[in-house]
């Protein structure tokens, strides 16, 4: 290996070569008028520039800096002592790439090509050094450009996660809000809910009584005024059960056979009196075609209708108040506190507010007793509501003909916990819907129309109950249905 | 026998009770048929076919349990025994899809809200069962009494042009 070989095998601190190359000058006094120096932010070279020169700090920092369209300035490199400036423009001929600026008072040893071929020639020892100056320049570079690479990954990587964290509070945010308008509307709609009850509880109390007296005053009228018959007539009609259809139907069939002539309507009301009736009213019917028989059976029918229509209005109103009734209880407009409750009595009070939307559900309860539970019962029925709903609309959007959507009910308890269990046989869940069911603004539940899911009920519900102190879990598989259950501390008292 | 009937569905008994009372006056001539299910409607639907009788006109709750009013009557309207049948929802509770549904795919005729006026029920049905008698029915006297005669007479009056040809 000759002398005008670079030795890359033993890279010297550019500090060294500096002062090796200070001794060097020292001895050549011809290059003392080469070194030039400069005070603080001075403009050495400007950017675009071709560059004559090549210059070694002797001393002093140096910044290196490039201008983006918008003229703002961005420092892209810092050279000190011991590092060669001008390196790639001189050696390459293109313009310089930066503008060069003194960040502190700077000296500078700065060689034209003319000087820089002489010295190199004369001095092969100077050559050998500048050479090697060069490439530790040239590696310093490169490891600013690598150790630059690794801080814009790491920032990148940092924006990336502040980016992440940002949408999940404004997911969390959005939630928050939709959780707000879902408890605003809830609340106008229980105090909308406990307004009707109210308003209806009046009429309700009026038609009660109201029937009641009627039937009072009409049993006294009776008595006075109509035969046996008529009184047992409207007697049967007060009792009568709800409509046996079929066996009703078959004695409706008998009697248009026996008396083909006689109106349907009228022989179907006698039907509706039943064997007893039908025996009371034997005479008149055998008698029918004589005018004196039919209007002793156009009387009955009426005594008998009359005391039916009552039972149906008594019935009716009975019905009413116990809605009314229901929705108090289920709402509990009055009771903001906790109350000791048996979960039962709100489960059946859910159930009875339902009872429409289950009229196609066969609903099997298993309600043993259970122990009290220290809660927000109106809170409480929103969540059984939620998953006696959302039992429904599965049953219903999966239906199979000849399979009846059914809805088990249970529940238990020990000495520290009551739980409670809800399952339906709808299609189930399959693991990816199982993970994601209880977050908020997931749902399964199509657009139908006005019944859309807003993915709300059930992470309301899950707050609700872990408010409460309790827990939520959920058995399924696809094709076998799902089961939540319900776990809440037991009151200690 | 050839009797038109009206069918009643309607699982409430108090309800159904009352729609049988109001249709009284129509049973001098048009039988009344009720039914508290979907199963029970169908029964009854081969009980009138398999003695010879019609369907006139079939007056329907939606919902119920089992199959609801708009899925019965959809089906009905593809049976031959049922097809020409006039038919009517009587609900509180038939949303807008359901509704559509009724008219677009099983021919429904009417709608009316629970609950009704007795007046409102008679109107209609005698309106639909003089439609019903006028479109199926050669002979149309012995309806005169119960349905709308003037529009009875009307028809009566434009086949005689057909019959003369």
């Amino acid at each position: 290996m000759g002398d005008n070989t670079i030795r890359l095998k033993k890279i010297k601190d550019a500090a060294e070569i500096v002062r090796s190359l200070r001794e060097i000058l020292i001895e050549e006094e011809a290059l003392a008028g080469a070194v030039k120096n400069y005070g603080n932010d001075e403009i050495i070279l400007t950017e675009g520039k071709l560059n004559e020169n090549l210059s070694i700090i002797l001393d002093g920092k140096i910044r290196l800096v490039k201008f983006d369209e918008n003229d703002v300035c961005t420092e892209v490199d810092s050279l000190e002592k011991g590092d060669l400036m001008g390196v790639v423009s001189f050696f390459s001929g293109e313009p310089a790439f930066a503008t060069v600026q003194t960040a502190t008072p700077v000296s500078l040893l700065t060689l034209d090509r003319e000087q820089f071929d002489r010295l190199a020639e004369e001095h092969p020892k100077l050559r050998r050094l500048l050479d090697e100056l060069i490439i530790v320049n040239m590696v310093n570079r490169y490891r600013r450009g690598v150790r630059m690479r690794m801080e814009i990954e790491t920032l990148s990587r940092d924006l990336e996660s502040e980016r992440n964290t940002l949408k999940d509070t404004l997911a969390k945010l959005e939630n928050t809000h939709n959780r707000l308008v879902h408890q605003e509307k809830m609340a106008t709609l229980g105090q909308l809910v406990a307004g009707i009850a109210h308003e209806i509880n009046n009429p309700v109390s009026a038609l009660s009584r109201g029937v009641d007296n009627l039937t009072e005053q009409l049993k006294t009228l009776l008595s006075e005024y109509a035969d046996e018959t008529e009184k047992s007539l409207f007697a049967f009609g007060l009792e009568s059960g709800a409509t046996d259809s079929d066996a009703e139907k078959v004695l409706l069939d008998e009697l248009e056979k026996a008396y083909p002539d006689m109106e349907r309507s009228l022989l179907r009301v006698i039907a509706r009196t039943g064997a007893k009736g039908i025996k009371l009213l034997e005479k008149p019917l055998k008698a029918h075609k004589k005018s004196e028989a039919m209007a002793v059976l156009r009387k009955s029918a009426m005594f008998f209708e009359a005391g039916l229509f009552i039972k149906n209005v008594k019935v009716s109103a009975e019905r009413i108040g116990n809605l009314v009734k229901g929705l108090k209880s289920y709402s509990r407009q009055y009771h903001t506190e906790s109350e000791l409750a048996d979960l039962r009595d709100g489960i059946k009070d859910t159930l009875s507010i339902l009872s429409n939307r289950l009229k196609k559900v066969a609903v099997r309860l298993n309600l043993p007793a259970l122990p009290k539970v220290r809660c927000q019962v109106a809170e409480m029925n929103q969540v059984w509501t939620n998953l006696i709903i959302n039992a429904c609309d599965a049953m219903e959007d999966s239906a199979v003909p000849g399979r009846q959507p059914t809805l088990d009910i249970s529940c238990g308890g020990s000495d520290d916990k009551a739980w409670v269990k809800i399952a339906d046989n709808g299609p189930g869940m399959d693991e990816d819907t199982r993970k994601k069911i209880f977050d908020p603004n997931f749902t399964t539940k199509r657009m139908k129309g006005t019944n859309f899911g807003l993915g709300l009920g059930l992470s309301i519900s899950v707050e609700i109950i872990q408010k409460h102190g309790g827990r939520i879990g959920l058995e399924t598989e696809p094709g076998k249905g799902a089961r939540f259950t319900v776990t809440l501390p037991a009151a200690k008292d | 026998m050839n009797r038109i009937f009206i069918l009643c569905v309607e699982d409430e008994p108090e309800v159904l009770d009352a729609i049988v009372k109001d249709l009284a006056e129509f049973e001098k001539v048009f039988p009344v048929e009720s039914a508290r299910s979907s199963d029970e409607a169908r029964r009854m639907v081969k009980k009138i076919a398999a003695a010879k009788d019609k369907v006139g006109l079939i007056i329907c709750d939606h919902i119920m349990p089992d199959e609801n009013g708009v899925e019965l009557l959809t089906d009905l309207q593809t049976r031959p025994e049922t097809a020409q049948a006039r038919k009517v929802l009587l609900t509180g509770q038939a949303g807008l899809d359901a509704t559509i549904k009724a008219i677009n795919e099983a021919g429904l005729n009417h709608y009316i809200a629970k609950p009704w006026k007795k007046e409102e029920l008679a109107a209609v049905v005698k309106k639909e069962l003089t439609q019903y008698v006028i479109m199926n029915e050669r002979n149309l006297m012995p309806y005169m009494g119960v349905v709308d005669a003037a529009k009875i007479a009307e028809a009566i009056h434009i086949r005689g042009y057909g019959a003369d040809r």
